[in-house]
């Protein structure tokens, strides 16, 4: 059975997480991403992971980076990186997404329509990570839904001729903004992913950087391919 | 010369509304259909074969019939609804069938359908 994963919920206070838990888990989701502020105390994490465990919802910790230059975000990603278990970064310019895209730190990367920043073929052939792709833009759009459409047609017709991963997330601001792993899925299809890419786009895609991250993290880790057995 | 029947999907949707609204069929239905057109189009409105047949206003439960091939594209219309009676609102298909026999299970018994899956889950165990 799929472990369906959404990594991006944008949810402030605890009143409207503790709704999110219980919606999340109603709707059939295994792990998700909660996006905290980067000086969030590692206990206030452990206890919000704990909220989510009540419910059987695996919660991953998750940080988003809006850096406005190369230095910037190399130095977020030096202080931040074994804080939390997913680290995704929000592309202003076309620098940052190709040093984002390098960097084997960053997790995640997504474009916003906000800046001129656009996935392109040196971007995906280079990326290390995955490219996410929001569903909140579709669903609440600020602009005509046609150009959103046509935007995440475009990222994933790349994704695609260069073998990158695609994460689809909710991105949701709030509870009811969340949907459920079917419905992201449908919506995927909308924009040209094959039906089982679709359904790996929410399951096994995300769930194992998930769990590669979580290794990462662990005591016993040492460096790649290199562990502490007991 | 054989015709093949058209095949149907019934599906239970959910519908949350914040601060708990009245809502009713007729408001649900144009919501739905809405969804559809803006989407699809008339073309695609015609081919989801779409009918709202049952709405259980107390447990904000209702049964949809689509047509079985349209039933992805019916999932991706509902996702994008986001208001219902002008409130924010939500609605997820908690389950999809062949039959209507059992998706009506969870409307006529006297628990929700999370309470029933979960007694199930547990009489597995």
């Amino acid at each position: 059975m799929r472990k369906y994963c959404d990594l991006h919920l944008k949810l402030e206070n605890e009143k409207e997480i503790f709704e999110a838990a219980k919606l999340t888990k109603e709707m059939g989701f295994k792990i998700v991403g909660l996006t905290f502020q980067p000086d969030t105390s590692i206990t206030k994490i452990k206890e919000l992971k704990k909220v989510f465990q009540e419910f059987n919802v695996d919660l991953a910790s998750r940080v988003d980076l809006k850096p406005k230059s190369k230095m910037e975000l190399l130095s977020t990603l030096r202080k931040l990186r074994r804080k939390f278990e997913i680290i995704s970064v929000e592309c202003t310019s076309n620098k940052i997404a190709i040093a984002a895209a390098r960097d084997r730190r960053v997790d995640l990367i997504n474009f916003s329509l906000n800046f001129k920043a656009k996935f392109t073929h040196s971007i995906a052939h280079v990326l290390i990570g995955a490219l996410e792709i929001n569903l909140i833009d579709l669903i609440t759009p600020k602009t005509s839904r046609a150009i959103i459409l046509n935007k995440f047609m475009n990222e994933v017709f790349i994704a695609k001729i260069n073998n990158t991963p695609v994460v689809v997330s909710s991105g949701a601001t709030n509870p009811l903004l969340i949907r459920a792993p079917r419905e992201i899925a449908s919506c995927s299809l909308l924009f040209k992913l094959e039906p089982l890419e679709a359904l790996s786009s929410i399951s096994t895609i995300p769930s194992s950087i998930v769990k590669r991250n979580r290794v990462k993290l662990s005591r016993f880790y040492i460096g790649e391919g290199i562990k502490i057995v007991d | 010369m054989p015709i093949k029947r058209e095949s149907f999907r019934y599906l239970l949707l959910k519908i949350i509304i914040k601060n708990n609204i009245e809502l009713n069929k007729e408001k649900l239905q144009s919501a739905l259909l809405n969804s559809i057109l803006t989407l699809f189009g008339e073309v695609g409105l015609v081919e989801s074969k779409f009918k709202l047949l049952i709405f259980n206003q107390e447990k904000n439960l209702a049964i949809v019939k689509c047509a079985k091939n349209f039933l992805n594209n019916f999932r991706a219309a509902i996702a994008l609804i986001t208001n219902l009676n002008g409130k924010p609102a939500l609605i997820f298909i908690v389950k999809a069938s062949g039959t209507i026999k059992s998706i009506k299970k969870p409307l006529l018994s006297p628990h929700s359908f999370n309470q029933e899956k979960n007694n199930k889950q547990q009489k597995n165990k």
